[in-house]
This record gives C-alpha cells, structure tokens and sequence, in this order.
C-alpha cells in the first residue's frame, strides 16, 4: 500500500506527515527542505515526488510508507497500485494568509491577488474531485486541517481506520500543536 | 422532410428581407444551437427558429433507429463486465418529496393509507436521515450523487456573490453568448449562450448507464442543465421559466395597482373598457437591447361574454374561461425583430369579470414540445412526452406557491394547479414505468412538499396564519394528499413484480412555521451586524448595511456567513483564529436562543460547517448552519437580507409549514417492498445501494454505505 498526503501548499500536510509519522509510519522523506519558521517540525517532503508527472513509476519508491504528494501533483500518480489518499483541507483564506506570511517572511511580495487565487484553487480542486472521482480504484479520507487542530483524537482514529493499520494514536495526538496555528493575529 | 422543406422557406424569406442580415444569420447558423439557445435575462435569446429543434431531432430519431443494434449490443457487452453479484434487476424509486414519517405514521395508524401500510408490514418503514441543510436541492443532490455537500456544492437554493454580497442561483448558471454584433441600437447576439450545472458529483444512474442499465429519471430536483448518460431524463427543480427566474405569475388586472408583490409576481394593467379589453404578458428581455431592461411581451384580448365568462385571445389562440377556471396550457410567442423569437407555454385563470377584470397568468414555462433550453436528455424525451399526453409543466417550482402567499390565488385555485401538474407527473411516470422493463425507474413528485408547505397551517389549532378559522370550516388537505400518494403507491405496486426493488423515500420531513426568526435583526442588536449611520433598519439585500463594520450575516434558509478579510470584497474578520473564535462565540450564543413570547427555543442547534462538510466544495459553504427549532424557520425578511427591527415574529402566510429547521427534526421517509437491514438509513446512502444492489463497484470517494437489503426474487 502506498500512503499518500495531498492537499493545497500550506493546508497542513506536512502536520499530517508528522502525525503519521509518530503513529508509527515509515515516511518517505529526504529532509532536502529543512525546518524554519514556516514550519518549525519540517517539511517531510520527498524532492523526487516533484518528477511524478515525467516519471509516474518513482512513486513505487513509497511502497509501503507515506508520501507527500502535493495535489497539483496528485493527477500523475499512476494506475495499478494499491493507493490511499489523505487529503487535508483547509479553508482558502487561511491557505492564502498563511502563503502571504511565508512569502512576507522572506522578503518577496505575492503580485497576485487573492481573488484571482482563490478562483484558481477552486477550480484547481474542482478538477482534483472529479479526476478522483474517475479514478475509482483511489480511496480517499477527506480531513479538515481545523478539525485536527481542534479534535485530533476522532481525527487520528479515523485515519487509522481509514488506513487499516495499526497507529499509535495517542502519539499522533501529541503532534499536534495548537500553538503552530500559524496566521492567528494578536 | 417538412421540416427541412420549411426550413428552406424561411431562409428565403430571410434571403429577401436585406442582403446583411442573410450574411447575420448565416453566421448564427454556423452556431447550430439546437434547443441549448437560451431565452431569458440577459442570456441571449433562441437565435435559431424551432425548425432546428425538429430538424435535429428528426435527425436524432434516425440516428438511433439505424444504431440501435449496435448501441443494444453494446450494452449487453458492458453488462458482462460488472462485477459483484447483481442482487435486483429492476428498481423504482418513487419520490415524494418533503413526505413526513411522523404523518405516515399517525394516517397509518388511522388506516388512511392501506398501501402504505402493506409496505411497513410487508417490508420496510424507517426515517431516512437527511441532509444539513435539510432543504431540497441539497438533499435530492446527496441522494443521486451519494455525497456530502462538500463535494456536490450545493448549501442551498441561493449562493452569494462575495463581491456584491448579492444572491444567485446556486444550481446553475446562465451566461449570455461570448460575441455579440452591435449595429445602430440592436445588440445580435452570436454565438450560443451557455447554461453550466454547478451541481457536481456524479448521479448513480450514470455508473448504472455505463454499465449498461438502462434508466428512466423524471423530475429529479438539481437535474438542470440535463446531462448526458445512457437513459432517459426529465429535469427537474430549478428549471427556470422563460424569463430566467424560478417562477414570476403575472396578475393582470383592471385594478389600480398599489404597490409591488413581495416575492414571485408582477402587476400588469388591463386596458380597456367593457367592449372589449387588452393587457400583455411579460416576456424575456429583449435580446436586441441587451442591457436595456426591455422586456419582450406577448398582447392578449379579453371580452367579457356574459357575467361568468370571458373569450381570450393571443396570436392564433382564441378560448373561453369561466370564473375560477383555468385555461389548459397556451402557447405564447415572444417576437423580438430580425425573426429572432422565444416561445413558451402558460395558463390563464380568470379571476374575476365584474366590477373589476383580473385575470392570473402562471409563469410561463420553457414549451417541452419545442424547448428553447435543453430540459430532458435525450433533447427528444420532453418532446416526446409533450407529443404523447400535451403540454405540461416544465417549471421547477411549477406550483405557484408565491401566489397563494400573495392571495393572488386562493386555496382552491392553488390546490387545482396542484393536482393538474401531479396528473402530469404521474402519466410521465407510469409511461416510463411501463417502458423501464428492467433497470431503473425514478421520479420525484413535489405536490408533497408544496401542499404542506401552503396548509400546514390548518393542522394546528393556534397556527397564526389561520387564527380565526374554525376547526369544522378547516380542508382536510393533508390527510387527502397523503391519501393521493397512498393511492399512487397502490397503482404502483399492481405494475410491478416481487423481483422489483420499490423504494418509495422522501428528502426531508415537515414541521410548523409558525415563528419567524430574523437572524440579521439579532445580529444588529448584538453587535455583529452594523448599519449605515442613521439607519435602523435596511432595504432588501443588505442595503444600507456597513460591511466595512460587519462581522457576520445570513441569506437564504440557514446559513450563517463570517465576513471574512480575503473571502467577501469587504470582509473584516481574520481568517483562522479570530474566525474561529468568531464562530465559537455565536455558536455559543444562538444554540438554544428563545423566543421570549412562547419561552420555546427558536434555535436548537448550530452546526460548524467545518465539521459537517468535507470535500472541494467546503469553501463555498456557509461558515455555520442554523437548525431552527420545531415551530420556526428563518424569517421572510431575513432569507432575503433584510434587516429589520424584531428578531421573532409571527410568520402570517400560507407558506406556513417548512422544513428549512434542525435537520434532527426533519428526517424523512423510507419505505420498501423489501426487507432493509441499516438501522439508521440515511439519504445519502441511496446511491451506494442502488449500485451495489445491481452489482456494480462503490466509487472510492462516495459517503455513503449500502445497505443489506433482504434478497428478493432476483434476476
């Protein structure tokens, strides 16, 4: 089986990863991105997951662990494996603060402005359902970013009966941590 | 070969009229639109005459008369390939919409409804849990797609426009055509106009078409734009009529007119005198003067024969109407210039002859026999039902309730529209009944919900809406339309075999209005709402509202919205913590808000949407659902923006049974020939049912869960 974390840049996949991996999850991650301020516990990602569209097979390097495969990405996984989707939803004001801030915090400006993003992620997760709809052979477990946040014991069960596996829930629990809710204002 | 014969005629009279315009239409033929042109606000117009539509179809037929050995075999090929054990090999699925079990029940027990009854003994009578909202579109979505909301995307009848902060129709959308010829004052459109589902997910009878299960889906609520799949179907609620909107009557009248109607209608003048009077019916806007507000109308003639009868007249139509009758379904064209026209259908009912002259006119409706908008698939199948029993009601919401609430019409007038559209619906039914020999069969009947939604109010003794009315002058109206269902049901079960599946389910249940509750009233006086300086109250659609000073609002039935910096165009509340403590705090203080003239709780629950939807669609959701209590429902004046003064007040309409509440209170009906194992069946596990039930695979991203449902004689 091959476990797959999806979702929008900055929705929380990388807590999601982090959850997985203390529930007891090989991750398969290369630590090529490191930790900062925008994400104290790292990143988890898997740089060759960014070749998925050029070379679909490399997803068999994930066999048997979680992956990190951010949704732009998620339509060039290919068929005849046994997948299972996460995929962490967050509302698209707090997508597009929290991207502001990191952008804020190193020094670049983001030109585009949030209508136009907000129409473009829309449809970008329009097109995400309805190929995820097509693609019968992907079970998918939605989960809201808040809700991990706020009830992270009924979220961690869920994705350990999603998953079919043995988790330590109580350590996925204690991954989460409210305080790196990050675009709260004062 | 008529119809390409006069096909040719009237391009020759074009040909004759002016070299330009023969090289204008030339360029709209190149954009065959077939019945996808689109007649209404804004939105163009049929640019093409209905020649097409018949030209097309005549086409159509031949097509697949040729075809069809090799489509038949096609679908006994797609057949073998299921996989799973096919458990049924017909199902009916019977609708009625907004049926309530506690109602069932009691009639039941009353022995009123002996079919009913056969099938709770028999098989099967548990309450289907609906949705949240539990309003009809969201509901009969979740049923056909086997999802939440959050992945069908629809919370409600209306959507709002972050910018404007205005309502649109969330189910579909009609744009006007791309390209437009601008010559002197006419405006040509061309090119097609468009009409976008904005319903998504996909219903179960397209996987069971796919696999070669033919299906029959009539009236099924969200079906418009009809799509494309291996069946048949006629679209449902959210039809619009012929001026784009989900039904305007018309009340012509010799009367002075004082005033607007609150929602649904328009005045229009009769003039004349007693030799003979005339008066319009508004039509769509006038295509040539896109942008203008000028309205297309078709004349029509009274004369007055005698005290009770009057001759009514319009293009080549002439008939006679008695007081308190209704005319049958009358054609009406719209004639705009350069042959451009839109054609609809309409009844009349003559309200009055003396002292006064007033006549009602029912919003007219996109003709089935010639549809200037796709309404069925195939594009034929309204056709086809239009040429085998006439003309019938093609509206979404064909039963004029805005008219009763007006008192346009009266009890008796409402209820005959009522049960002439049903008669309607039922021949199309047991039609399709009798063809779907095997596969599925679905239809939906609304005269459930519209009935009990217009004379809840006769079932309560203190109903304020009917305050005064004694019990022994009040109808039986409810107990005599469950009765008519009952009856239905009967017919049904006479037609069909123990290897037929029957589900007969509702989408929701029913409970008083008696109690409106003005939300964007409570959110002024708490501080969450702000008004522009000098105002206490605002007009309709947050006008005179100060968003730069808001913080929440609510439209439509039940959902409550944060005015959220980055989201709305003049949102104020910061996205992520402050919302959520935002959110907390009014789910705080509106679960169990009383109402301090009845000490009841006008609101009994509050539902974050962040836990209640999950999906693409969640950002399009309302940031809470209200659930009203048993007895109220978001006010008049609140459902359209309005804010006023008081928060309770007594809802005094027909309208005066709902069930836009606490969906806990609202579930609605399942009953069936057979025997159904889930303890606590919900809507949106119909789907998953029906699939697994004629062997085919669940898709992955689906919510529901099939039942176990007690073999019958299969296959």
């Amino acid at each position: 089986m091959i476990t797959i974390v999806s979702g929008l840049p900055r929705s929380g996949t990388s807590l999601m990863m982090q959850m997985l991996g203390a529930g007891g999850m090989t991750l398969l991650t290369d630590f090529e991105r490191k930790a900062d301020e925008d994400n104290p516990r790292g990143y988890c990602e898997w740089e060759p997951a960014k070749l998925l569209p050029k070379q679909p097979g490399r997803i068999d390097e994930a066999e048997g662990k979680a992956v990190k495969v951010i949704s732009q990405l998620l339509m060039s996984i290919p068929p005849g494996r046994d997948y299972k989707v996460i995929f962490v939803e967050r509302p698209l004001p707090e997508v597009l603060a929290s991207q502001d801030e990191m952008l804020r915090r190193r020094g670049t400006a983001d030109s585009v402005s949030h209508d136009v993003m907000t129409r473009a992620f829309k449809k970008h997760l329009s097109e995400v359902a309805t190929w995820l709809e097509k693609r019968t052979d992907v079970p998918i477990c939605r989960v809201g970013y808040r809700r991990v946040l706020n009830d992270p014991v009924s979220i961690s069960e869920e994705v350990r009966s999603f998953l079919g596996i043995e988790l330590d829930v109580s350590a996925m629990v204690r991954e989460v941590d409210p305080s790196l809710y990050r675009n709260r204002r004062p | 070969m008529k119809f390409v014969s006069g096909y040719c005629s009237a391009w020759r009279r074009f040909s004759k009229a002016a070299p330009i315009f023969v090289f204008i239409v030339a360029l709209i033929v190149l954009f065959p639109a077939r019945s996808e042109a689109y007649a209404g606000p804004g939105a163009g117009f049929a640019v093409l005459s209905s020649f097409w539509t018949l030209f097309v179809a005549f086409l159509y037929s031949l097509y697949a008369f040729f075809t069809w050995p090799f489509r038949h075999l096609l679908r006994l090929f797609r057949r073998r390939k299921k996989f799973g054990k096919q458990q049924i090999k017909r199902a009916v699925i019977v609708g009625f919409d907004g049926m309530d079990p506690e109602l069932a029940e009691r009639f039941i027990n009353e022995g009123k409804l002996p079919n009913l009854a056969k099938l709770r003994e028999h098989g099967t009578f548990k309450k289907l849990r609906t949705t949240f909202p539990p309003i009809s579109p969201v509901a009969w979505s979740t049923f056909m797609t086997g999802v939440n909301p959050g992945k069908h995307n629809i919370y409600d009848f209306l959507g709002r426009d972050l910018n404007s902060y205005l309502p649109f129709l969330s189910s579909a959308e009609i744009r006007g055509p791309k390209r437009i010829l601008k010559i002197g004052r006419y405006v040509i459109p061309l090119g097609k106009p468009t009409v976008k589902g904005m319903r998504h997910g996909t219903p179960f009878w397209h996987w069971l078409g796919k696999a070669g299960i033919f299906c029959s889906v009539i009236r099924v609520p969200v079906t418009f734009p009809p799509e494309k799949f291996d069946g048949v179907l006629l679209s449902g609620m959210c039809v619009p009529d012929l001026k784009g909107s989900q039904g305007t009557f018309c009340l012509c009248t010799t009367r002075k007119i004082g005033g607007k109607f609150r929602e649904g209608g328009v005045h229009v003048p009769i003039a004349g005198n007693g030799a003979g009077w005339h008066s319009y019916i508004p039509g769509p806007e006038d295509p040539l003067q896109s942008g203008s507000g000028a309205e297309l109308r078709a004349e029509f003639k009274i004369k007055t024969e005698g005290e009770n009868q009057a001759r009514i007249s319009l293009d080549s139509e002439s008939f006679n109407l008695k007081v308190g009758e209704y005319s049958g379904w009358i054609p009406v064209k719209f004639k705009a210039g350069l042959g451009f026209s839109a054609r609809g259908i309409c009844r009349f009912y003559l309200k009055e002859i003396s002292p006064e002259v007033e006549v009602y006119i029912t919003p007219v409706n996109i003709d089935p026999g010639r549809p200037d908008l796709p309404i069925s698939h195939p594009v034929t199948y309204s056709i086809y039902l239009a040429k085998l029993f006439g003309p019938y009601a093609t509206l979404g919401l064909a039963e004029d309730t805005w008219a009763l609430n007006e008192r346009v019409l009266d009890d008796q007038a409402f209820l005959d529209q009522c049960y002439s559209n049903h008669e309607d619906r039922e021949r199309m039914f047991f039609d399709a009944l009798e063809k779907t020999r095997d596969g599925l069969c679905a239809c939906v009947f609304d005269t459930t919900d519209r009935v009990q939604h217009m004379f809840w109010r006769y079932l309560e003794e203190d109903h304020p809406a009917a305050r005064g009315v004694p019990k022994e002058q009040r109808p039986n109206v409810i107990e005599d339309l469950y009765s008519r269902m009952d009856t239905l049901i009967g017919r049904v079960t006479e037609q069909i075999d123990d290897a037929t599946l029957l589900l007969v389910i509702s989408d929701h249940g029913f409970k008083s209005f008696a109690r409106g509750v003005n939300l964007n009233a409570w959110l002024h006086q708490n501080g969450y709402l702000a008004l522009r300086p000098g105002k206490t109250e605002s007009g309709d659609w947050f006008e005179d509202v100060d968003w730069s000073r808001t913080r929440a609002y609510t439209m439509g039935l039940n959902g409550l919205y944060l005015n959220i910096k980055g989201r709305e165009r003049e949102g104020v509340v910061s996205p992520g913590a402050e919302a959520e403590a935002l959110k907390d705090e009014l789910h705080r203080k509106l679960d169990g808000l009383v109402d301090p003239d009845s000490g009841r709780a006008g609101i009994t629950g509050v539902f974050d949407c962040d836990s209640t939807y999950a999906g693409p669609y969640v950002d399009n959701a309302p940031d809470l659902i209200i659930g009203y209590g048993d007895g109220f429902r978001a006010s008049w004046d609140s459902v359209m923006g309005k804010v006023t003064g008081q928060i309770f007040e007594d809802n005094v309409k027909a309208w005066s049974g709902d069930h836009c509440v606490d969906p806990r209170l609202v579930p609605g009906v399942l009953f069936s020939n057979y025997k159904i194992g889930e303890e606590n069946p919900a809507i949106v596990d119909v789907a998953p049912t029906m699939l697994k039930l004629f062997g085919l695979g669940i898709p992955a991203h689906i919510d529901g869960k099939p039942w176990t449902v007690a073999a019958g004689a299969a296959q």
